[in-house]
């Protein structure tokens, strides 16, 4: 008797116990991932707090011996960057190195003798989806003080492709592709933030505020750490070389449309549509097919809404390349490939 | 037993695992079905780019960027949003989740709910998603919003819940998935992969294409049921445009909530009107649903489009009727009829109207009528005084024939003239002889300076009586609003000798805060009525301006109080009307309106001829004025003209 007893209670106690771990209740592990991030993230206070620009940002540690690594920014060029841990400890935090192309930056916190908990970035994440579900730390709006923890918000990976973006009026250098999420992160303190997957894993940092070119609309975005991975650790071990960025990629030998063989209407109006005028008929572009009044409307898959854009977008090219031009025929669209002739 | 007692506690323990989030776990679940449901609905989701057309639409740049769509039929029928074309493109490419590009045509738009609907020729079957019922929608239910703004060959999604349903006037589904420019005219789908609705920008304050964007990201998003386009699809794919329906009237002023839906106004030649709705009447029903207050009607008739008929159960006197309304696609402004003369204001005359100036050119020159004859008739009724004899006038359409009854030198005489458009341009009217009337008043008012307070406003109005005011003669009034910068003493100056000249009452009021406020127009219309209880004031000629940009708040205060105000004065730009009701020409209340303008060339003609296109539209008449280049303020020449436009507006 005893022993059946004590085998149900055994019993129940087990199913008590998987009872717990079912999925409703798991919700709350979604606490517990909360928790085992947000010692990981800093504050970090600096230049600005005037005109608008914010003096404050995000950040999270990367080392146990206090690397942080943030967003490098006009808040990180002052001579007193201060770094609020989650307990509150707060240190001045000189700058150990930036990468220019990415944006980002590292700085080292003063041996402290603790050991500080963080993000190995060594570690490998699972791969990165569209419609997964994130969690995104940072100090948006200077919520957080002292050793209050910083805000977490829910979202998805909405989108990963390249930013194309402005800042202002200058382009934005990096080129990789980003990871846009459905999470309004773009807001004042938020850049340097953290991206992580449901499993806790580090999937991104949040970027710098910007508004995209395109659709007058705030991007709501993270650098993904694939892409700053190897500059970091060449940064935390002193051997990184900052090179600038990219400049504006220029041919040696760009494309004009006269080698084509292409002649279009004069170029009066402010944004002249690129109606075809004359075709060279030796041309490739006349042994292709395209013909007067076509109008050229793609380069490849880009968008050519004047003559002016499209001349600008085959200065782009090399003249040994072959390009996809599509053009609007009598409601047709039609494409051609092409090389310019010699 | 122990073997199977064993077995049991392993299998319960084994089959879960320890922190994080395990792939069983319900948020990993979520995730999963979310994207599964986003990807089964993809390959109905196209990108769209389009070429050409305006730069600006209503002061907002346009979107350069690839807007998203929906293939809604195989044979090549896409939705999308109305925003991705309000710059009016001259060549749309459709690129399929395949990567086939093809050029659409726009055959469609539904003005209501930011709808277009596009084709594209294809010799395939283009995928479609499978849409869901519209009961099976529910608040709080899981959605995905769809785009493929970012990257062709990948759908951009975000996540959020059912946030309400028939929202905006029973038009949209509401969600908090973050809907922008990135996923209009994409699909909002629900986690089964089914098609809840077509995600597109509103908003409640106007009903223009490109309202509501500025609400992207924000939390609250919008989406067009699917449900409801599929009842209209074959109508769309005919070519045909869908515009929202119009009744013609306008409600007592009160909250929405609470004030019951009596009518306030019925517009002439309006649908309403021709149902035999009139003024005081009370809706009480709409298509049989009950009208508590005026919301309810509000959500019966803004779903509505114009074409459709409803069913109208109202009060009247105690009696309850019911009619049926056909809705207009817009509302026409009344065109009231012009003679061409200007009235005696002031006579002994039991009956009839004196003519005091004949229009050269006008309905009345051309009928061959007098300085000094006496209207005794109009259109077979009596005329009392000459406030009888412009409502009766002004009551009667252009391009009708009026018979009148006149006397010259004692003997009675008929005389049958067509009504023409009424006459805005002043430039041949020569300057008017003014009446003169009887012996100095020895008022010791005139030429002082007097004061208007209202107990309940903080803002003062000074007032400037004529030289030339008679108790017995019923004056013009304007009321002037300075810019906030101008010294009162300085603008009753420069009124001063027209005033006296004209017989106008000037009124100079102070805002009550530090600029005018909307908050002020009903300050302005008590300051009338109280003007009106004090001195011999002209009914018919009562007028609003100002300099610059106080003008938005003559039209603002006139728009809200017709009853009160028959011109306006603008100085510079006239603004853009967004009621149709408060505005529209009315027989029962006229409107004129005076626009002075520099002759500086104006850079934004063509949207100024826009505006000024709108009030023709309207029905109201618009004079126009010119004062010099450069010259920042009116100058006695202006001023001039102003109070020959008040002498005239009793005309008919």
């Amino acid at each position: 008797m005893t022993s059946i007893r004590n085998r149900t209670i055994i019993l129940i106690i087990a199913c008590l116990w998987a009872w717990s771990k079912a999925p409703c209740l798991q919700g709350q592990s979604l606490a517990r991932l909360v928790d085992t991030i947000q010692p990981r993230m800093v504050k970090i206070f600096g230049a600005g707090g005037a005109q608008r620009l914010e003096g404050h940002q995000s950040g999270f540690l990367i080392s146990p011996r206090g690397h942080v690594l943030t967003i490098w920014s006009y808040v990180l060029d002052s001579d007193t960057v201060a770094v609020v841990l989650a307990d509150g400890q707060r240190f001045e935090t000189p700058l150990l190195g930036a990468d220019p192309t990415s944006g980002v930056a590292v700085l080292q916190l003063p041996d402290s003798g603790t050991s500080l908990d963080y993000f190995d970035l060594s570690a490998n994440p699972s791969p990165v989806n569209v419609g997964q579900r994130i969690l995104a730390f940072s100090n948006l709006y200077r919520v957080a003080t002292g050793n209050e923890p910083v805000s977490v918000q829910l979202g998805h990976i909405s989108a990963i492709g390249p930013l194309d973006a402005r800042r202002g009026s200058v382009r934005v250098p990096f080129q990789d592709d980003v990871l846009f999420v459905d999470a309004i992160v773009n807001n004042p303190g938020a850049p340097g933030g953290a991206v992580v997957n449901l499993r806790g894993e580090l999937l991104g940092m949040i970027g710098r505020e910007l508004r995209s070119r395109q659709g007058q609309t705030y991007i709501n975005h993270a650098i993904p750490i694939e892409s700053i991975r190897a500059n970091v650790q060449a940064i935390m071990e002193g051997r990184f070389v900052a090179t600038p960025p990219p400049s504006e990629y220029k041919p040696q030998s760009p494309m004009r449309l006269r080698d084509l063989g292409l002649v279009l209407i004069p170029d009066v109006l402010a944004k002249t549509p690129p109606f075809v005028d004359a075709v060279r008929t030796s041309s490739q572009a006349g042994k292709a097919g395209i013909q007067r009044d076509d109008l050229i409307v793609l380069l490849d898959d880009t968008l050519i809404p004047s003559r002016a854009a499209l001349e600008a977008a085959l200065g782009l090219h090399e003249r040994t390349d072959t390009i996809r031009l599509s053009v609007l025929r009598d409601g047709r669209l039609i494409e051609f490939e092409l090389q310019a002739d010699f | 037993m122990n073997r199977v007692f064993l077995a049991s506690i392993l299998l319960v323990v084994g089959s879960h695992q320890a922190v994080g989030q395990s792939e069983d776990s319900l948020p990993a679940l979520e995730e999963r079905a979310l994207r599964t449901a986003a990807l089964q609905v993809a390959p109905a989701v196209v990108r769209i780019r389009t070429i050409g057309g305006l730069e600006q639409v209503e002061g907002t740049l346009v979107d350069e960027g690839p807007t998203s769509g929906l293939i809604i039929d195989p044979q090549g029928w896409i939705l999308s949003s109305a925003f991705g074309f309000a710059s009016k493109p001259s060549s749309i490419v459709v690129t399929l989740a395949d990567e086939t590009r093809l050029p659409a045509q726009l055959v469609a738009t539904d003005y209501s709910r930011m709808v277009v609907l596009l084709k594209v020729d294809t010799d395939e079957s283009l995928p479609v998603a499978p849409m869901a019922a519209s009961q099976s929608i529910e608040v709080g239910q899981w959605c995905v919003a769809l785009g493929r703004t970012y990257d062709q060959k990948q759908v951009n999604v975000s996540v959020g819940i059912v946030s309400g349903t028939r929202r905006m006037y029973g038009r949209a589904l509401q969600t908090d998935a973050k809907v922008s420019s990135a996923n209009y005219g994409g699909p909002l789908v629900n986690i089964f992969g089914e098609i809840l609705g077509l995600l597109v920008p509103l908003s409640p304050e106007s009903d223009s294409v490109v309202a509501g964007s500025d609400w992207y990201d924000s939390g609250i998003g919008f989406a067009i049921p699917i449900s409801d386009l599929l009842t209209r699809l074959e109508a769309m794919k005919k070519g045909q445009d869908l515009y929202p329906g119009k009744l013609g009237v306008a409600l007592e002023k009160g909250p929405s909530y609470s004030t019951p839906a009596t009518l306030a106004l019925v517009v002439p030649n309006s649908p309403a009107q021709a149902a035999g709705l009139e003024k005081g009447d009370l809706i009480t029903r709409v298509d049989g649903a009950e009208i508590r207050h005026q919301n309810d009607l509000h959500f019966a008739l803004k779903p509505k489009y114009g074409g459709e008929s409803v069913q109208m159960t109202f009060k009247r006197q105690g009696n309850e009727q019911t009619t049926s309304v056909e809705l207009a696609i817009e509302l026409k402004a009344y065109d009231p009829g012009f003679m061409g003369v200007l009235p005696e204001r002031h006579s002994n005359r039991d009956s009839g109207v004196s003519i005091r100036h004949v229009f050269e050119g006008s309905a009345a020159d051309q009928a061959g009528l007098q300085v000094g004859d006496v209207i005794l008739q109009l259109d077979g009724e009596v005329v009392r005084d000459r406030v009888s004899a412009m409502n009766r006038a002004f009551r009667a359409p252009f391009d009708t024939e009026l018979e009148l009854v006149i006397e010259r030198d004692g003997e009675q005489q008929r005389v049958s003239l067509v009504l023409t458009k009424v006459q805005a341009d002043l430039a041949k009217v020569a300057p008017l002889v003014r009446p003169v009337l009887g012996e100095q008043d020895k008022l010791a008012l005139n030429g002082k300076k007097l004061e208007l307070k209202l107990p309940e406003f903080v803002g003062s109005c000074q007032v400037y009586l004529p030289t030339s005011y008679r108790a017995e003669m019923p004056h013009a009034c304007i009321i002037w609003m300075p810019s906030p910068d101008t010294e009162v003493a300085n603008v009753v100056e420069a009124w001063r000798s027209v005033c006296d000249a004209r017989h106008i009452v000037l009124l100079v009021p102070r805002p009550n805060g530090a600029t005018w406020e909307r908050t002020d127009a009903e300050y302005l219309a008590k300051l009338m009525d109280l003007a009106r209880s004090k001195y011999n004031l002209d009914a018919s000629r009562c007028v609003i301006g100002g300099a610059t940009d106080t003008s938005l708040f003559a039209f603002l205060t006139v728009g809200q109080n017709r009853d009160r105000f028959q011109g306006i004065v603008a100085v510079g730009r006239l603004p853009r009307i967004r009621s149709f009701t408060q505005f529209a020409s009315d027989p029962l209340h006229r409107l004129f309106i005076l626009k002075l303008d520099s002759t500086k060339p104006d850079v934004d003609k063509a949207d100024a001829a826009g505006i000024e296109r709108q009030f023709t539209e309207l029905g109201l008449p618009v004079t126009f004025a010119a004062f010099e280049e450069d010259a920042s303020e009116l100058g006695p020449a202006q001023y001039d003209k102003i109070g020959l436009w008040i002498d005239t507006l009793d005309r008919f």
